[in-house]
């Protein structure tokens, strides 16, 4: 970091910005390095969710357990939360370009699904109105009772 | 396999994706939302550039290497949020496990009763669990990778659009309550929803979908052998 500020801001005429790109550089490398490190521990962690599920035979997707497992490696206080910091934020705000390839699909199934499309579309719909308003209804209900002594 | 047809896959998709981004910040609407508006984008553009599905299959391979990491990583909002989940244990579990089975409950009966195929009512089933959870529970359940991809997400928009109107109709004003009913439901998108309204729903939101991810990973396959 003070390597950007100083690169940056103390612009040195008779070595015109080498040592500024230099120190740039050398700090995008190293947050690139370690985001790659991070997330391949991540990757390590799903694999090994996969790999438990299969030999244990758990009906469980194994990136869930992955999830898990990290989840327990966190409690525990083997391993900090912010050793997953970049990473995780990273994947949760582009979330959906890793998910948008698999919806593509679509366009094989198209026809078949399309002529169905709106019935399905109203079945979603109201089977969403209705988890909706269970989980709120009773949420609400629950932590209202355990407010009043 | 064709490597210039990898590449373009690969480039339509970014592009579409990174389109996606500007437009839903300049216009925020379900419609605009990065997932539909790309998801639509890309299909449009490889359809008018003669490409088909299978030969897209090697780009989707390497797009998708993250949902893996992307899915461990859902325990860190958990882990933060533990306090919240812990003073509000009994009503946001009991809350979580209520509303995500009679979600599931209603759309299978629905779909069964208006005859639709096994493999729709299967992949119809877990709509409400957050993607990259989806799409590898549906191996599990025997559904199709694609349709239950497409279930998610209108099911997430559905909750953007249809869910604060909802939950003000039926008085469910407790920020607990909505934060809760969004994350479980609408997953992703429903969480983000839940963080517009406040910070404490936006938090119990992350809570709700992540641990409805691993309820209905467990529920789901054991239900959907008796339905």
């Amino acid at each position: 970091m003070p390597g950007i500020v100083a690169g940056g801001l103390a612009p040195d005429v008779s070595r015109p910005l080498t040592p500024g790109l230099w120190a740039e550089g050398r700090s995008a490398a190293r947050a690139g390095a370690l985001l790659i490190l991070e997330l391949s521990g991540l990757w390590a962690l799903s694999r090994l969710g996969y790999f438990l599920v299969a030999f244990l035979r758990v009906p469980l997707p194994g990136n869930v357990a992955g999830m898990l497992i990290l989840f327990a490696l966190l409690c525990s206080g083997a391993v900090p939360a912010r050793l997953f910091e970049r990473s995780s934020a990273l994947l949760s705000r582009h979330l959906p370009f890793f998910f948008v390839p698999i919806a593509v699909g679509l366009m094989d199934l198209g026809a078949t699904v399309l002529s169905e499309g709106w019935l399905l579309i109203v079945l979603l719909g109201a089977s969403a109105a209705a988890g909706l308003c269970v989980t709120g209804w009773i949420a609400q209900w629950l932590s209202a009772r355990k407010a009043q002594p | 396999m064709n490597p210039a047809l990898t590449i373009w896959g690969i480039a339509v998709t970014a592009g579409a994706y990174a389109l996606s981004r500007k437009v839903s910040r300049r216009w925020p609407s379900p419609f605009t939302s990065p997932v539909f508006f790309s998801t639509l984008t890309t299909v449009l553009v490889l359809s008018a550039s003669r490409v088909r599905f299978a030969e897209y299959a090697q780009a989707k391979e390497i797009l998708t290497f993250l949902l893996g990491p992307a899915t461990v990583a859902l325990a860190l909002p958990l882990y933060r949020n533990r306090r919240l989940l812990i003073a509000n244990l009994v009503p946001a579990l009991t809350g979580l496990v209520a509303g995500a089975l009679s979600t599931m409950l209603a759309v299978v009966v629905l779909a069964k009763a208006l005859g639709f195929s096994r493999t729709v009512v299967h992949s119809i089933a877990i709509k409400s669990v957050t993607a990259p959870v989806a799409v590898e529970l549906v191996k599990i359940v025997d559904g199709d990778a694609t349709l239950t991809a497409a279930f998610v997400i209108v099911t997430g928009m559905i909750g953007v659009m249809l869910g604060p109107w909802l939950l003000d109709r039926a008085r469910i004003h407790s920020p607990l309550a909505r934060g809760l009913a969004l994350g479980t439901i609408s997953h992703g998108q429903g969480t983000a929803q839940a963080a517009l309204e406040s910070e404490l729903s936006g938090a119990i939101a992350s809570i709700a979908l992540g641990i409805a991810a691993v309820f209905v990973s467990i529920a789901a396959p054991i239900l959907l052998r008796y339905l």
